[in-house]
């Protein structure tokens, strides 16, 4: 989930026509002020269940001119899991899902950014989850983009979307009655302030 | 002129809904005993027990239906009247429960935090009408527990009332199990 957030940042770096007057990288942050890392998974074939992170902290390394270098490092708090229903995630934080005790960070630092198309870019990295690190790749759309008058500053909306196997990182837990595939959307959205540096 | 007997299908009404709502009474309480930890029994015990639930609240409605149509058979004349009235409101406040404990029942399952759809006999979704709440899924387990309970109870001291007067020479038990009273009526 984190690494849609980083996605996100990605795609901004990628969309060099909002910083003009930017000559070199920039940093941003975003948090979950910002944006929502959700996850949802199956249950036999028959329904799905959806949570979220309630905190995480990313920091995105932006080159406009060459968004191919956006770097991003996403921080999630593993045990900021949260359910609509509590008794759920109070489970997740457990050594079976997450051990958020032992592990208390998840995080997604990207390795490449690849534009696949003017809105679209494909974000690769390595996600560490309970200890274990693995190659992850997200796919990355700016949904939106737009002038803020009132700040000026140019806002920019991303979602961030990806699959991880929780078996991958040793989360083996309720195999039959929780699908292995997790699926992740990010929503990120990263005020550009240009206009100020420039 | 009331019928000679229960139909049949009053008969089979009866046992069946006595059995259905024995049976998840007992689920009721062991699924919510299961720990988290056992997810998929969890589960299937809680669908297994809102299909029987759905049952019942069937059973309850088509007993009324025919009831409604086609009447009771006479009283067993050799019972007292205030007998006769006390078990007219058991009977009442029975048929209320059967569709009230149900009813309840589906509205804790659609209000409660798990988001968890209801599967009717496992395959069929049947809608949630209203959405989650856990304020009033909070107090609505609760009442759908205690009158559960209450339906429970009612329905034993139904059946040691049948038992005793069964024991007493009086034939209504009988009819419910094979049909008839005419001889007690003679």
């Amino acid at each position: 989930m984190r690494m849609a957030i980083v996605g996100l940042v990605a795609l901004l770096g990628a969309t060099a026509g909002l910083a003009p007057s930017a000559q070199a990288q920039r940093l941003y942050s975003i948090d979950q002020h910002y944006g929502g890392i959700e996850f949802t998974v199956e249950h036999l074939g028959l329904f799905t269940s959806h949570g979220m992170f309630d905190r995480f902290m990313g920091r995105l390394i932006i080159d406009p001119q060459h968004p191919e270098r956006t770097r991003i490092d996403v921080k999630v708090e593993a045990g900021s899991v949260s359910m609509p229903w509590e008794e759920a995630a109070s489970m997740l934080r457990s050594a079976d899902y997450f051990d958020a005790l032992h592990y208390p960070e998840i995080r997604f630092e990207s390795t490449a950014v690849e534009s696949l198309g003017p809105d679209h870019y494909r974000i690769l990295g390595q996600l560490r989850i309970r200890g274990v690190t693995q190659p992850e790749t997200l796919d990355a759309v700016l949904v939106d983009r737009h002038a803020d008058a009132a700040r000026g500053s140019d806002v920019a909306e991303f979602v961030v979307s990806g699959e991880v196997k929780r078996s991958a990182f040793g989360m083996v837990a309720d195999k039959v009655f929780i699908s292995d595939t997790v699926g992740i959307r990010i929503h990120a959205r990263i005020v550009l302030d240009f206009a100020a540096s420039g | 002129m009331p019928p000679a007997g229960w139909s049949a299908a009053q008969r089979r009404l009866h046992w069946w809904t006595a059995a259905l709502v024995g049976l998840g009474f007992v689920l009721g309480w062991v699924m919510v005993a299961v720990p988290l930890r056992a997810l998929l029994t969890k589960f299937l015990l809680y669908q297994a027990h809102k299909t029987l639930g759905l049952l019942v609240l069937l059973l309850a409605l088509a007993r009324l239906g025919v009831r409604l149509r086609r009447g009771r058979p006479a009283w067993d004349a050799a019972l007292p009247t205030w007998q006769r009235r006390a078990a007219a409101r058991m009977h009442a406040a029975l048929y209320l429960l059967l569709l009230v404990v149900p009813a309840l029942g589906y509205f804790t399952a659609a209000m409660a935090p798990a988001q968890v759809p209801t599967l009717f006999l496992g395959v069929i979704p049947v809608p949630h009408l209203v959405g989650t709440d856990p304020a009033w899924f909070a107090v609505l387990r609760q009442v759908h527990r205690a009158l559960a309970i209450l339906l429970v109870a009612l329905a034993a001291a139904h059946a040691l009332a049948a038992l005793a007067n069964h024991y007493r020479g009086h034939r209504g038990l009988v009819a419910m199990w094979r049909g008839s009273c005419r001889k007690d009526v003679a």
